[in-house]
């Protein structure tokens, strides 16, 4: 387990969109999910959203079941935590069979002709997934636009560029997961980006992590072998966008050192994954905190939905026994 | 194929429901997604607002093109007076929405 970070910045606290916020402590298992029916909404109360109709918070608690619950915790918990994220990855690539080969294997078979034609169809995804991220931000100012062009177009170039049969798999999934960062926080604390377009920034990352998956028809996980090469094909997206001016150019920079970092943990535990994995572990504290802050935020959620398990299920056990 | 129970009360469902994201690496879809918004409605209302913020954004990076999630965050934004971020939330659902075939 990751250790808990501390936030003393006021901008951070009061950005709501962050995952990586210094929350209220977790509450006990046994108390950690109150259903709403039992308790009532106080209106007004400072710390509390005024407002929430009863009957919703009634009908959501109906809406969950246990099966469910213990999927998305285990879900959740492999977001969380590097190594199960890892296996995750590794599972899902496994399982696409047809993507078994690695890197290396699939460039000394490939003709120029095939290389020449995977550039051209990197080329055609990343339009295509310029033209579909620009109807879902057709709202959003221009700089937003332009930024998420840049990124697409980066993806594109990287996909272009590199031989691998995985490269493109690869870049749309730095860039989802640049989109599940914390690093849109981390850059406001930091002054890089003004706090009131943080939030175009967020989502701009992951409409643009998103729609590139779309357009691919591949999920983040296909092809990723290792998390390293995802890092790096991060670093070179961040590189090419470095012309982008509406952002600073150290938000993508730091998001790429974050996912190197990530990818130095994963390297740790590479042998027993089975994977190759070559990362260097590079000092970058700044983006390590925003990762780490990100993988603990899914672990706080993950929490609450085993004890609302829990929670259901000693409910479920303490009525069977009274009908006995 | 398990059936899953939807909560009627949250927001509507989003047409726009690709799997992509984050949820497609561990195989967390849409039924996971609305517990998560579910979730976060019962944290709500419990008081514990930041809890269900987090929850909130936690089950839009698992699939960011689909609207509800965001819907959802955006009104306990708008309701614990976080007025602007709602509002630049709001626009973005109503890009997802618009650009939907639907």
């Amino acid at each position: 387990m990751l250790p808990r970070i501390e936030n003393t910045n006021a901008a951070r606290i009061d950005s709501a969109m962050s995952p990586g916020v210094t929350l209220e402590p977790n509450v006990a298992p046994e108390s950690a999910v109150e259903l709403a029916a039992d308790r009532p909404v106080r209106e007004g109360a400072s710390s509390r959203a005024p407002g929430v109709p009863a009957a919703d918070a009634a009908s959501a608690s109906t809406a969950l079941n246990g099966a469910q619950l213990g999927n998305l915790s285990m879900g959740l918990l492999a977001l969380a935590d590097p190594m199960s994220m890892l296996m995750a990855i590794a599972s899902h690539e496994r399982a696409q069979g047809e993507r078994v080969n690695t890197d290396r294997a699939q460039d000394a078979g490939r003709s120029a002709e095939a290389a020449a034609n995977q550039r051209m169809e990197a080329a055609e995804k990343a339009q295509a997934a310029a033209r579909k991220a620009h109807g879902l931000l057709k709202f959003a100012p221009k700089w937003v636009k332009k930024m998420i062009g840049g990124i697409i177009a980066a993806v594109g170039v990287v996909g272009a560029a590199f031989t691998g049969g995985a490269s493109l798999a690869l870049a749309i999934a730095a860039v989802v997961l640049l989109a599940a960062g914390d690093i849109v926080d981390a850059a406001v604390s930091r002054g890089w980006i003004k706090p009131d377009k943080a939030q175009w920034v967020s989502l701009g990352l992951h409409v643009a992590g998103a729609v590139l998956m779309s357009v691919s028809g591949v999920g983040a996980a296909e092809g990723a072998g290792t998390l390293a090469q995802v890092a790096s094909t991060a670093s070179r997206v961040a590189k090419v966008v470095e012309d982008v001016n509406e952002i600073k150019d150290a938000v993508l920079e730091a998001v790429a050192a974050g996912l190197e970092f990530k990818s130095a943990k994963f390297q740790r535990h590479a042998e027993a994954a089975g994977l190759e994995v070559d990362a260097a572990l590079q000092d970058q504290e700044a983006a390590s905190d925003s990762m780490r802050s990100s993988f603990e935020s899914y672990a706080r959620v993950a929490q609450r939905v085993q004890s609302m398990q829990a929670t259901r299920q000693q409910a479920a056990m303490a009525q069977a026994r009274s009908l006995a | 194929m398990e059936t899953r129970e939807y909560s009627t009360a949250l927001a509507p469902a989003s047409p726009c429901s690709e799997a992509t994201g984050l949820g497609a690496l561990v195989g967390l879809g849409e039924a996971d997604q609305d517990a998560l918004i579910a979730m976060a409605t019962m944290e709500e209302a419990a008081g514990r607002v930041h809890d269900a913020l987090e929850t909130l954004h936690v089950a839009a990076s698992l699939q960011p093109l689909r609207a509800r999630p965001w819907t959802a965050l955006a009104a306990v934004l708008r309701r614990s007076g976080a007025h602007e971020r709602a509002e630049v939330i709001e626009t973005f659902v109503q890009g997802l929405n618009d650009a939907s075939p639907n």
